[in-house]
């Protein structure tokens, strides 16, 4: 045993002695610093090689929007940022840096007044104060092409890709260019809110609208019974669209959409291919079925179940937000209001005499203090409005998902509103021109005179309905806020 | 004798074979060569304007860019404007880091001791549900200061915005001035019913209950540095409409008497004097919103 022990230890001094001086095996030529440093300067001179810059097809957020097209060009230290109408022409510069925050990253150090908009949670010309359009400040680097001509990005938190192009050509030329784009796919054979994917074997998947805010652009899929929508969204280019990730069609991974000038539709695209098309259709093929199978068209005005308008298209949105702003100035020092909680209202009330259901558009504001969930001070909370809608709503029996807003007759809407004998004044009174605005909400959902048809999508849980209309790009959606017992 | 020398040779031989090992080659460090490198002070106006008002007087570090490993990447926040970043600055030398030499014993020392070491500049607002952060402190070294992009002196800045912000900011250095030193746990028994859904109240209510605000409601930590914040921000006839408007006259009691505690806190870990502090802090604030930046 002792001779074993001491040969033991004869072979590991000997062992020890013969790695001693063996110098380590670098698998790099070059120290971790050195290479972290050559690889940022190799992405800072690839943004820099391009004369006339990157086109930039930025998608901020797969679950809720889409994708936003713009160019930049790179100095040494500064980033030159043009954006479309969206972002009202605007050029901006801002500094940049590359970094390691996990991986290599293009960071936005400064703000921009194109790029930055879209992650601004305050007040700026596009988004309401609290909500931002998903961008971000920095953008992994996931790989350069080859050629040097396409750098993948992925955003630091949603994890989203998107690429820059290297551009050639005039910067004014492209951002008319897409800007017509978002208009070939709003107007002409495309204006309406539901569009169908068709292929040539007659296979067909019906699409939500195009939300040119948020960019989302969303398959429906019948799955038994209820009906799923799955998320997604579009980013305009010159040449068409593309989508955030790509849509499973009929055996196709469909990538992007194409602009047909000839027929002002678009071409259904997979790596390039054409394998479709999409247009608009005026009604789904299916019919949308409400909780349990209840018909939707009743399930939405059920009596006393009370619903918000908590969002719109542009054409919807702006006289409707017009209205609450107007009158939030004036019972602001009036009553001292919330402005954090007001919103339009579909109000369904019962007369009296009997079961006959109104529905009612209403505005509703909270003074400070009070209680959202009480009904004790009733009197401030809901203010004016337009009674006695539902006389002209008109639920269509051939589709049990349809509804009809008509106008009244001689388009003589009924306005009420609450009167404060102590202020000796009403909101109609303080500012006739509210009724005005009122009007114009109105007609902005009740858009011909003999009405607009509306299909309606429920969420799931049925907490929400979107109303999109049959004969525009329109839409508004209802959200649920209680049930009076 | 054989045996001894054999071991002897052994032992050697084991000696030079750890050895070897141990010290064979020129390691990348030696002792003559520093790794850490300094970067050099930047030639760049506003930093050098920082370096000459932040970092050699009050040895605080400022951070206006954006800095991904400073901000939370999850929530929607964007770097501040570069043109906002002096002015913006200024006002906050004007009325957070100035009245503290001007109300401490201490005097120009008193921030180079106690000031939170990194200020991180964030230029819009951090959005909850149903609020906006202003600024926070973490680890009694840094403060996030949100909203600096509303800080246009061109479009002018209302007097209740800035005594809004600095509010806050007067509230989250308080927080960092309990980490260092540590306030009676006496002042917690003065009032019960801390309650963390302050929300569901308002500061009107709060104060009939003997709380300062609703969010001093939520927890002593908040209620002690809420006193110091509001009562440092607030003009003398302001803070008295305050009091003034509480009906209920223990609510009115117990409020004071936390204020008592809070400023002989001050007086005695800090040399502090509140009311110098009001001073110093409601005139800047008046200069401010006139125009006076410097």
């Amino acid at each position: 045993m002792k001779r074993m022990i001491n040969k033991g230890m004869w072979g590991l001094s000997l062992v020890f002695a013969l790695m001693a001086c063996n110098p380590d095996t670098d698998l790099f030529d070059q120290s971790a610093t050195d290479r972290l440093e050559e690889a940022k300067n190799e992405l800072q001179q690839t943004l820099m090689s391009s004369p006339q810059g990157w086109e930039f097809v930025y998608f901020t957020d797969s679950l809720s929007y889409g994708g936003y097209n713009m160019l930049m060009s790179f100095t040494n230290k500064e980033v030159t940022v043009r954006g479309g109408k969206f972002f009202s022409n605007k050029t901006s510069v801002s500094p940049y840096e590359i970094g390691f925050p996990q991986s290599m990253a293009l960071m936005f150090t400064g703000y921009n007044e194109v790029f930055s908009v879209l992650g601004d949670p305050d007040e700026n010309d596009l988004t309401g104060s609290g909500s931002a359009l998903g961008g971000e400040n920095v953008l992994l680097w996931m790989r350069t092409s080859e050629n040097g001509d396409t750098i993948e990005f992925k955003s630091q938190n949603s994890n989203t890709r998107s690429k820059m192009y290297r551009h050639q050509g005039s910067w004014d030329d492209h951002v008319a260019k897409v800007d017509k784009m978002i208009e070939n796919f709003s107007g002409g054979a495309m204006n309406r809110y539901f569009r169908e994917m068709t292929t040539a074997d007659g296979e067909s998947l019906l699409f939500t609208g195009f939300d040119n805010l948020t960019r989302t652009l969303s398959p429906l899929r019948l799955q038994g019974d209820s009906v799923v929508v799955e998320t997604n969204g579009v980013a305009p280019t010159e040449y068409g669209f593309q989508f955030t990730k790509p849509v499973n069609f009929n055996g196709h991974k469909v990538d992007r959409l194409a602009y047909n000038e000839e027929n002002g539709k678009f071409n259904v695209l997979e790596n390039g291919v054409m394998v479709g098309e999409m247009i608009s259709v005026d009604e789904p093929s299916f019919v949308f079925s409400g909780k349990n199978g209840m018909p939707l068209n009743t399930m939405v005005f059920e009596p006393k179940v009370m619903y918000s308008i908590s969002g719109a298209s542009e054409a919807i949105l702006t006289p409707l937000d017009s209205v609450l702003m107007k009158s939030y100035r004036v019972l602001d020092e009036q009553y001292d209001v919330w402005s954090d909680y007001y919103g339009l209202m579909f109000y369904p009330m019962t007369t009296q005499s009997g079961e006959h259901v109104y529905h009612s558009l209403w505005m509703m504001f909270l003074n400070k203090g009070d209680d959202p969930d009480s009904d004790e001070d009733d009197f401030l909370d809901i203010i004016a409005g337009v009674d006695n809608f539902s006389g002209v709503v008109d639920q269509d029996a051939s589709r049990t998902d349809k509804v009809v807003l008509t106008r009244p007759r001689f388009n003589m809407w009924q306005y009420r509103c609450y009167e404060d004998p102590a202020k000796g004044h009403n909101l109609f009174a303080s500012d006739p021109e509210i009724k005005t605005y009122l009007q114009k909400a109105l007609e902005a959902l009740v858009t011909t005179a003999s009405g607009t048809p509306y299909i309606i999508i429920p969420s799931t849980g049925f907490t929400s309905f979107t109303l999109g209309s049959t004969l525009s790009n329109d839409y508004f959606i209802m959200s649920y806020v209680r049930k009076f017992e | 004798m054989r045996k001894m020398k054999k071991q002897i040779v052994y032992i050697l031989v084991v000696a030079f074979a750890a050895f070897s090992f141990t010290s064979c080659g020129d390691g990348p460090f030696s002792e003559s060569e520093s790794n850490i490198t300094i970067p050099p002070v930047s030639d760049d106006p506003l930093d050098q304007w920082i370096m000459d008002n932040y970092t050699l007087p009050y040895n605080i570090k400022v951070n206006y860019a954006w800095n991904a490993e400073m901000n939370d990447p999850s929530r929607p926040l964007v770097p501040a404007k570069r043109e906002l970043v002096l002015p913006f600055l200024k006002i906050v030398k004007k009325v957070w880091l100035d009245p503290y030499a001007e109300a401490s014993e201490l005097g120009d020392q008193f921030m180079p001791l106690y000031s939170a070491r990194d200020l991180v500049l964030v230029g819009s607002g951090s959005w909850n549900t149903g609020s906006v952060t202003l600024g926070w402190a973490s680890g009694g070294y840094k403060v996030t200061l949100f909203t600096v992009n509303q800080f246009d002196m061109e479009k002018g800045i209302s007097y209740d915005d800035l005594k809004r912000f600095f509010h806050t900011f007067h509230h989250e250095f308080a927080h960092i001035l309990n980490q260092r030193k540590k306030y009676s746990a006496d002042f917690k028994k003065i009032s019960g019913g801390y309650n963390a859904d302050w929300e569901s109240s308002n500061d009107e209510k709060a104060r009939e209950d003997g709380f300062m605000t609703a969010y001093g409601s939520s927890a002593d930590t908040e209620e002690f540095v809420e006193i110091y914040s509001i009562y440092v921000t607030s003009t003398v006839a302001e803070w008295d409409e305050i009091m003034g408007s509480i009906r209920n006259p223990n609510g009115r009691s117990l409020i004071e008497r936390k204020l008592q505690m809070v400023r002989d806190y001050f007086t005695n870990s800090y040399g502090l004097d509140m009311d110098k502090m009001r001073e110093s802090v409601v005139s800047a604030i008046k200069e401010v919103t006139e125009g006076n930046l410097d």
